[in-house]
């Protein structure tokens, strides 16, 4: 659908043989096409952080939804209708111009899935999981995010009962966008509190 | 009744019957995602962009919910889909193949998946998409004739004006 349209162009050969394909399963009643929307629904919505966003973005435009989620993290997904995923409590912890947090499993990969969806690779690298507890300002560093000397860095180590999330600082210059509109802002890696979000660029949003 | 699940209701306080009703409503909610689908790496790992799946047209969407929904079901156990997509990209790179997208091979290794288990035939499946094709065709030829019909008319009534002006 993102196709260049610089002119019509004519349905791909791959796109028929999948209606061909996707036709024939239906007729012969092994699959409906409705199951299949719901999975195709599940993956792009449940898959990544989108969840995540979106509670990040109502956490910013409702202080008590904010101050609900930070009493009590799986009581204000559920909420939500969401989970942080393996049954675990959720812990969120929030930016502020004088503490950074980040977020960390330094046994393996414990992580939110349930609203992060899966875990970035370096995520679950050994040398995150070791240098993000001994020299998280380097780590911070090389992810592009220099924090001033008097900001107090916090690591917070995930284990299979208690996940942990950050609370990004909401960027300056986002006061007239809509709840949807800062959902897209929100990126994962803010989340995981490797970095910070930038203020969208003028005229941008 | 059973006398426990009396029990269990005297013992139920409004506020444990509220929570019970959001467990619920939160579970009808809950949609599975196979983490086994979800965590695949390697080349057989599907494109993302800041963690999402991407699809860039809407038959690679249709394409991927097709073989998730077979194993979701039970037709084949998602190990094996895995294997006919690591097959049909090491056929590819063997061939030195690099222009194949991601799709597209994922579309040949559910087909071959499908036909392995008898699902569907490769005859019906090239059959349909023929129908499929010459459907297309038909249509893009028609469009084409009602263009150049359009194009003739117009010629015509400015030739029919041009000879209008001249007589008059």
């Amino acid at each position: 659908m993102s196709t260049s349209h610089h002119r019509p162009e004519p349905e791909s050969y791959a796109s028929m043989r999948a209606r061909a394909l996707e036709a024939l399963l239906v007729e012969k009643g092994i699959i409906s096409t409705d199951s299949i929307d719901a999975v195709v629904q599940a993956y792009e919505e449940d898959i990544g952080p989108r969840n995540g966003a979106k509670v990040v973005a109502r956490a910013w435009v409702d202080p008590e939804y904010k101050a609900r989620l930070l009493a009590d993290g799986r009581a204000a997904l559920m909420e939500l209708g969401l989970a942080s995923g393996q049954g675990a409590e959720l812990k969120v912890v929030e930016n502020t111009p004088d503490t950074h947090n980040l977020i960390v499993c330094t046994l393996c990969s414990c992580y939110p899935s349930g609203i992060l969806g899966l875990p970035p690779k370096w995520y679950k690298d050994f040398a995150y999981r070791s240098r993000a507890v001994i020299e998280p300002r380097s780590v911070l560093h090389e992810f592009g995010t220099a924090l001033p000397e008097d900001v107090e860095v916090r690591v917070w180590d995930s284990t299979a009962e208690l996940r942990y999330m950050v609370l990004p600082e909401r960027p300056d210059g986002t006061e007239g966008l809509s709840e949807d509109e800062l959902v897209e802002l929100v990126s994962r890696d803010s989340m995981i509190g490797v970095v910070k979000l930038a203020a969208p660029a003028r005229g941008a949003a | 009744m059973t006398a426990d699940a009396a029990k269990a209701a005297d013992a139920a306080t409004p506020g444990d019957a509220a929570k019970a009703a959001v467990e619920a409503a939160r579970a009808a909610n809950a949609r599975t995602v196979n983490p086994e689908v979800a965590e695949m790496q390697g080349p057989e790992a599907p494109p993302r962009k800041n963690g999402e799946l991407v699809f860039d047209s809407l038959w690679e969407g249709r394409t991927f919910g097709m073989a998730v929904t077979l194993s979701d079901k039970g037709l084949y156990p998602w190990r094996d889909f895995r294997s006919s997509l690591i097959e049909v990209i090491s056929r590819c790179d063997e061939a030195g193949d690099i222009q194949t997208p991601y799709y597209e091979r994922f579309l040949a290794a559910l087909e071959n998946l499908a036909v392995d288990r008898g699902l569907v035939s490769v005859d019906e499946l090239d059959a349909l998409t023929a129908q499929y094709a010459a459907k297309r065709a038909a249509q893009d030829a028609a469009r084409a004739a009602a263009d150049a019909e359009e194009a003739a008319r117009a010629a015509a009534d400015t030739q029919e004006a041009e000879a209008a002006h001249s007589n008059g």
